[in-house]
C-alpha cells in the first residue's frame, strides 16, 4: 500500500468515525429530545447548574446559575438534596434521589432524578449529565393509599372496640353457616377463644340440635328472601344460666347484590322480660287488693245496714252502684288501666238492666269502637248505671215497651254521646235532685271536661253528653 | 230465703279477711246455710274436714300469701263440691282449677247463690 492510498485509508476512517460520531450526536439529541425527562447539566460540584430543560414542568435554564437549588428546591428539602449530592461526588457515582420539586407553577412535585458524572482521562469529574421523570402522580396515589388505609384502620379500630365492648352479641355466618366472626361476648357466653369457634357450625360451637336447626333454617331463609329476621329465643348461657334473647339476622352483600354474609346482632332481655313479669305481677295484686276492699266496703255497708230501720231498696242501691264500679275496674284491668272500649263500658254497665220481664233486649248501643281513658271510663260507667238505675224506677225501663237508645258518634275533636228513653209512661221533672242527677249533671260534665245536659222530656228522658276527643295514646 | 235448694246445707267458709268473711256468712245464713268456719288458714281448714260433717265449701283462693288449692285438692278428693272466691280475675286462678265455678270479689247475694245452687244440684 503506498502513502496517498495509506492516507486516503485514513482520512476515510477519519470520515467514517466522524460521521458515526455525527449520527451518534444526532441519536442522542433525539433520544434528549423524545424524553419527557428533565434535563440538566451541572458542574463538577454541584453549585452551578450549566443547563436546565424544563419540560414544560419546571422553569428552563439557559444561562448557568449559582442559585439554582433555592429555584428549584424547598428550603426544608435541601440539606438532604445537599447529602445525597456530597456522597455522588465523594464516590464519583451516580446521584439518585426521588425529591421534591418546585414546579412551574410553583407547587411542589415529586421527582425522580438520576445524573452520572462525566470523567476525564484522569478520572476527575468534568461534569454531571442528569434526568428527572416526574413521579408526582405515583407519589401522589402511594399518599392516597396511605392516606385510606390510616382511614380504614381508624374506623377498624372504631367498630373493634364497639363491637367488643357490647354486652351484645355480635357474630357473623358464612353462606354454610359457619361463623366467620364472634365477639368478645358471644365468646365469652361460650367459654372459648376466637380461633376455636370461627369456621365452626353452630352445632360444633355447642349449639343443641333444636336451636342450630332453627338458626340455619333461618339463614337459609335470608339466603332466599334477602330480608332481614328477627326472633326470641331462650337457651342456657354458659355462666348466667338460662337466659331470653332477642336477635336480628341481616343479610351483608357483597358489590354484586349477592348476600356474601349473615350478620348477627343478639341482646339479653331476661331482665327486661323479669322487669315486665314482675310489674303485671304487682298489677294483679294491687287489683286483687283494690277487690278485696271493694268487697270490706259492702260488708261494712251491710253490717252497718243490717237489723237498723234502713230501707233495703237503699242497700240494694249501694250494692249495685259497688258492683258498677266493680265491674268497670276489671274492665281497666284488662288493659293494665291504659283505656277501655266505650261500648264494652256501656255494655257492663248495662248489663243488670239489659233484658226485659220477655227476655227481650231493651238498650240499643249504637257507635263506632273508640278507646276512653280511665277516668273517662269511671265516669261514664257511673253515669250509664244511674242513668239506668233511673229509667228502671221511673223511666222507660219501667214499662215493658220502653227503649234506651244509647248513641254516640265523633267528630275531629267531640265526642257527643245521646241516651234517649221511649216508649215509657210519662215523665214528669223529679221534685228533688238525687244522687244519680247530680252525678251525671255536675260530676260527669266537671270530670270530663264537657257539657252535660239531662232533658225530662214527657216522651222520655234525654241525657246528652259532649266532651272532648279522647286523643289516641295521650298519657292520661 | 230458707226453703231453697242451699237449705240445711253445712257450708265450710275459708276466707282470711274478717269483714269478707263475714259478708259471705251472713249470705250464706241468708240462705238458709249452716256456716262451719269462717276459718283463715289452710291447716284449720283442713282440719274442719276431718273433724266437720259439712256439703260444700266456699274458698278464698289467696289466704294471706298461701294458696287454697290444697283445700281445693282435699275437697275433691271427697267428692264435696267448692266454689272460689277471688279478687284476682278468672286467670288468676291456676290453670288446674280453672273449671270450678269462681265469683269475683265484689259480688252479690244473688252472685253467690247462683254459683253455689249450680255446682250443689250437680254434686
Amino acid at each position: 500500500m503506498n502513502n496517498d492510498a495509506a492516507e486516503r485509508s485514513v482520512s476515510l476512517a477519519q470520515a467514517t468515525a466522524e460521521e458515526s460520531l455525527r449520527q451518534s450526536e444526532q441519536r442522542f439529541r433525539a433520544l434528549v429530545s423524545a424524553s419527557t425527562d428533565v434535563i440538566y447539566c451541572m458542574s463538577p460540584d454541584w453549585q452551578e447548574l450549566k443547563r436546565l430543560d424544563g419540560r414544560g414542568r419546571m422553569l428552563d435554564t439557559d444561562q448557568p446559575r449559582y442559585n439554582w437549588i433555592e429555584e428549584y428546591i424547598d428550603p426544608v428539602d435541601q440539606p438532604q438534596v445537599w447529602a445525597a449530592i456530597k456522597e455522588a461526588i465523594r464516590t464519583k457515582s451516580v446521584f439518585e434521589l426521588e425529591h421534591r420539586v418546585r414546579k412551574m407553577d410553583g407547587s411542589l412535585g415529586w421527582t425522580l432524578s438520576r445524573a452520572v458524572p462525566i470523567l476525564d482521562d484522569d478520572g476527575e469529574i468534568v461534569e454531571w449529565f442528569g434526568a428527572a421523570s416526574d413521579v408526582t402522580a405515583r407519589r401522589q396515589s402511594l399518599e392516597d393509599i396511605a392516606a385510606m388505609h390510616a382511614e380504614l384502620s381508624r374506623q377498624k379500630r372504631f367498630y373493634e372496640s364497639l363491637i367488643s365492648s357490647t354486652p351484645d352479641l355480635i357474630y357473623a355466618f358464612d353462606r354454610d353457616y359457619r361463623f366467620n366472626f364472634a365477639n368478645r361476648a358471644l365468646l365469652e357466653m361460650w367459654g372459648k377463644s376466637f380461633d376455636e369457634s370461627v369456621g365452626k357450625k353452630l352445632i360444633e360451637n355447642g349449639y343443641e340440635p333444636w336451636h342450630a336447626e332453627m338458626h340455619e333454617r333461618e339463614i337459609d331463609q335470608i339466603l332466599a328472601t334477602k330480608l332481614p329476621i328477627r326472633g326470641e329465643v331462650a337457651f342456657p348461657h354458659a355462666v348466667l344460666g338460662r337466659r331470653v334473647y332477642d336477635y336480628i339476622f341481616t343479610p351483608v352483600f357483597d358489590a354484586a347484590g349477592e348476600v356474601e354474609t349473615i350478620a348477627g346482632t343478639t341482646r339479653d332481655i331476661t331482665e327486661i322480660r323479669r322487669a315486665e313479669e314482675h310489674l303485671k305481677l304487682l298489677i294483679n295484686e294491687l287489683n286483687h287488693r283494690v277487690k278485696n276492699t271493694l268487697a270490706t266496703i259492702q260488708s261494712i255497708a251491710a253490717q252497718t245496714f243490717r237489723g237498723n230501720a234502713a230501707e233495703p231498696q237503699a242497700k240494694a242501691a249501694f250494692e249495685a252502684r259497688l258492683m258498677a264500679l266493680s265491674d268497670v275496674h276489671t274492665l281497666l284491668t284488662g288493659t293494665n288501666w291504659e283505656s277501655a272500649n266505650l261500648r264494652e263500658i256501656a255494655s257492663r254497665a248495662l248489663m243488670p238492666f239489659q233484658t226485659g220481664a220477655n227476655g227481650q233486649d231493651r238498650i240499643v248501643l249504637n257507635g263506632h269502637d273508640i278507646q276512653l281513658r280511665p277516668q273517662g271510663a269511671l265516669a261514664l260507667a257511673m253515669a250509664f248505671h244511674e242513668l239506668a238505675s233511673n229509667a228502671v224506677k221511673y223511666g222507660a225501663l219501667s214499662s215493658s215497651a220502653g227503649l234506651v237508645k244509647l248513641a254516640w258518634r265523633c267528630d275531629d275533636d267531640r265526642l257527643y254521646i245521646e241516651w234517649r228513653e221511649t216508649g215509657g209512661p210519662q215523665v214528669e221533672p223529679p221534685r228533688r235532685r238525687g244522687f244519680g242527677s247530680r252525678l251525671i249533671e255536675q260530676g260527669l260534665a266537671r270530670e270530663l271536661n264537657g257539657s252535660v245536659e239531662l232533658h225530662y222530656h214527657p216522651e222520655g228522658v234525654v241525657c246528652a253528653i259532649d266532651i272532648p276527643k279522647p286523643q289516641e295514646g295521650s298519657p292520661e | 230465703m230458707s226453703g231453697g235448694a242451699l237449705s240445711g246445707k253445712r257450708i265450710l267458709v275459708v276466707e282470711d279477711e274478717t269483714m269478707i268473711a263475714m259478708l259471705i256468712e251472713d249470705f250464706l245464713c241468708d240462705m238458709g246455710c249452716t256456716v262451719v268456719g269462717p276459718v283463715a288458714r289452710v291447716e284449720h281448714a283442713l282440719e274442719a274436714l276431718t273433724v266437720e260433717d259439712i256439703d260444700g265449701a266456699v274458698l278464698d283462693v289467696n289466704l294471706d300469701g298461701q294458696s287454697s288449692y290444697q283445700i281445693a285438692d282435699e275437697l275433691a278428693a271427697r267428692l264435696l263440691p267448692f266454689i272460689f272466691v277471688t279478687g284476682y280475675g278468672g286467670q288468676g286462678i291456676a290453670p288446674a282449677y280453672r273449671d270450678r265455678p269462681v265469683v269475683q270479689k265484689p259480688f252479690t247475694h244473688e252472685m253467690l247463690e247462683q254459683a253455689l245452687a249450680k255446682f250443689m244440684s250437680h254434686a
